[in-house]
């Protein structure tokens, strides 16, 4: 990396650092991944297997309580966490590398490319938040593979949009066109040199969808579109407790708690990470 | 003026069609035969290839797609959505019909957003710095990492079992919808109050209020007459989006507190494969959203006239 942008880096780090909010959630999120990663070192129980009887209190024995099938609810979570991280990779994944190849383009070259990919775009944000990935639900059908796709589609037009934006301000700087006189492809430009200035924002706004991603997520499952019984998703486990809300509130309440937690966590990272690499920084 | 309303206008319509094209689409990609779900429930026997066919050929299913599409496009721009599988009954009385008790639902969550909002962000931005404004913000954090699902059936259990303060099957009360419009505008809240809390403080330290300061007017004239009035104007974008919100978040909302309304009605037609029924919902809730976000670049045009001359 050349000096200028490692001291760039080196300063946004200090920022980031200094923010405590910032540092709690990196912190916690480790952790998050950690539980994730290690997760059947850390359950005590199998998440699908039966082990006491139905909606037991939270006690010694099973930490969180069990489900109604008897399962424990706090091995179950540690599990979830698997499958709720994954939404959130996968969708960042989709919405990053499509969104940033239509956004690209449509930046750089202006005209009529613009104008094509800017209605494309327009169209999926016509249809807000959930509403896109239930779309594609109703296409493809209700099952976990295709809430990663459904929000991953969604996320697009953020990404397309910040590439976008960020493009047609970069393409005026003097060494950009310095870079097209002597002659430089397009492509080599856009890899070269516009790209490495979308790291910062995109990092950013990665780092927000994830945790985005995995409210849907958990939302499309908790409506039954999502994950399908057994499987020990957050949203889901919300879903089945919802009619023993007094007699066994435990059901309900720990899987939502780990949503919370989780968002919560991205959440104050990625404003740690928004106002380190630049406080004015527009992310959508 | 008119001409930017002009120029936002014509990008409307692709926008509109590409949406319907979309909608369209979902039926005519879903594997299966619709007139085979549709028959599904019917008793063996009566079942007939003849009666299949019957079926196709008056809901045009036999004909070429492009002449589908076209139909749908005429029907769609007269208001008709074709009739709905499960129900039996035309697809727009069952959509406006919800689309009302949505209504209700998104201007009681967009009120208590911008009331709760507004006052943590108010709050936030005067006492900047102090443990106040950190208690503020870390309130809004909460509220926009919160699952709306998870936020809904706490309150039902504290709010309504526990303590017996509200109900959670609203009816037709009016007491009934604070606790679904309190967790669909708890979002929004969140963001309010950071935008809010960003831009007043922004503006507090602008020179034209130094200079109303230094006049010797009061404080509270300083904040009200001067500051809150341009800290506003972002805030008002926001709304539009949150519109758009509203209608997001109805979907889990209604579902969670038993509520009818459009989120409802198309999580339910998703359910039932009633195509139809999904395609109709789908298209009133993404014009809407476009029509209201477009109302909103008006407004705010019109607040900030740089927009229009820019």
């Amino acid at each position: 990396m050349e000096t200028k942008q490692r001291r760039r880096v080196s300063a946004a780090l200090r920022t980031f650092l200094k923010n405590k909010g910032a540092v709690i959630g990196t912190i916690l999120l480790l952790a998050c991944i950690g539980t994730a990663v290690f997760a059947p070192l850390i359950a005590p129980y199998d998440p699908l297997d039966v082990v006491g009887t139905s909606r037991q209190a939270p006690a010694p024995r099973y930490l969180l309580g069990t489900d109604l099938l008897g399962r424990d609810v706090f091995s179950r979570i540690i599990f979830g966490a698997r499958i709720s991280l994954t939404i959130g990779l996968i969708s960042v994944a989709i919405g990053l590398s499509v969104g940033t190849s239509m956004g690209l383009p449509s930046g750089y070259y202006g005209g009529w490319i613009d104008s094509v990919i800017m209605r494309l775009i327009d169209t999926m944000l016509a249809l807000p938040g959930i509403l896109l990935a239930l779309v594609v639900i109703a296409a493809l059908g209700p099952s976990l593979a295709n809430v990663m796709i459904a929000v991953g589609i969604s996320s697009i037009p953020l990404y397309a949009r910040l590439v976008r934006g960020s493009c047609l301000s970069i393409r005026e700087l003097d060494y950009v066109q310095a870079a097209k006189v002597i002659g430089s492809s397009d492509a080599r430009i856009m890899l070269r040199h516009i790209l490495p200035n979308l790291v910062g924002p995109v990092i950013v706004l990665s780092t927000l969808q994830v945790g985005s991603a995995i409210l849907v997520g958990a939302a499309l499952s908790y409506l039954g579109m999502g994950a399908q019984p057994p499987t020990p998703e957050w949203g889901l486990m919300t879903a089945d407790g919802r009619a023993y809300l007094t007699r066994a509130w435990w059901m309900s309440t720990f899987p939502g708690l780990a949503i919370f937690l989780v968002v919560m966590t991205l959440n104050m990272v990625g404003d740690g990470l928004r106002t380190a690499l630049d406080p004015r920084m527009k992310i959508a | 003026m008119t001409r930017y309303i002009g120029q936002r206008l014509s990008a409307l319509l692709p926008v509109l069609l590409l949406v319907s094209t979309v909608v369209f689409t979902i039926m005519h990609v879903v594997p299966g035969d619709p007139v085979q779900l549709m028959l599904a429930g019917a008793e063996a026997g009566s079942v007939t290839p003849e009666r299949m066919a019957e079926l196709r050929k008056s809901m045009g299913l036999d004909q070429p797609l492009y002449i589908q599409y076209g139909r749908f496009l005429f029907n769609a721009l007269r208001g008709d959505f074709g009739m709905s599988i499960r129900f039996q009954s035309p697809v727009s009385e069952l959509v406006f019909k919800a689309a009302t008790y949505t209504l209700q639902l998104s201007v009681a969550g967009l009120l208590l957003a911008l009331i709760i909002g507004l006052t943590l962000g108010i709050i936030a931005a005067l006492c900047e710095n102090t443990w106040l404004d950190t208690i503020c913000m870390v309130l809004a954090l909460f509220a926009v990492s919160m699952p709306l699902f998870w936020l809904g059936q706490l309150l039902i259990m504290f709010a309504s079992i526990r303590l017996q303060w509200l109900p959670a099957i609203s009816g037709d009360q009016p007491k009934g919808i604070i606790l679904p419009a309190l967790t669909l505008g708890a979002t929004a809240a969140g963001l309010i109050s950071r935008l809010t809390r960003s831009t007043l403080s922004e503006v507090l330290r602008d020179d034209y209020i130094r200079t109303a300061r230094a006049k010797g007017l009061e404080e509270r004239a300083v904040v009200i007459g001067h500051a809150l009035k341009n800290a506003l104007i972002p805030v008002v974008t926001v709304v539009g989006l949150q519109f758009g919100g509203m209608l997001s978040g109805a979907v889990v909302t209604e579902t969670v507190f038993s509520r009818p309304g459009l989120g409802t009605l198309v999580v339910k037609a998703i359910l039932w494969k009633d195509y139809p029924l999904v395609q109709g919902t789908v298209l009133f809730m993404g014009v809407s959203y476009v029509l209201v976000n477009l109302l909103v670049d008006l407004v705010y045009a019109w607040l900030d006239p740089r927009i229009h001359y820019g």
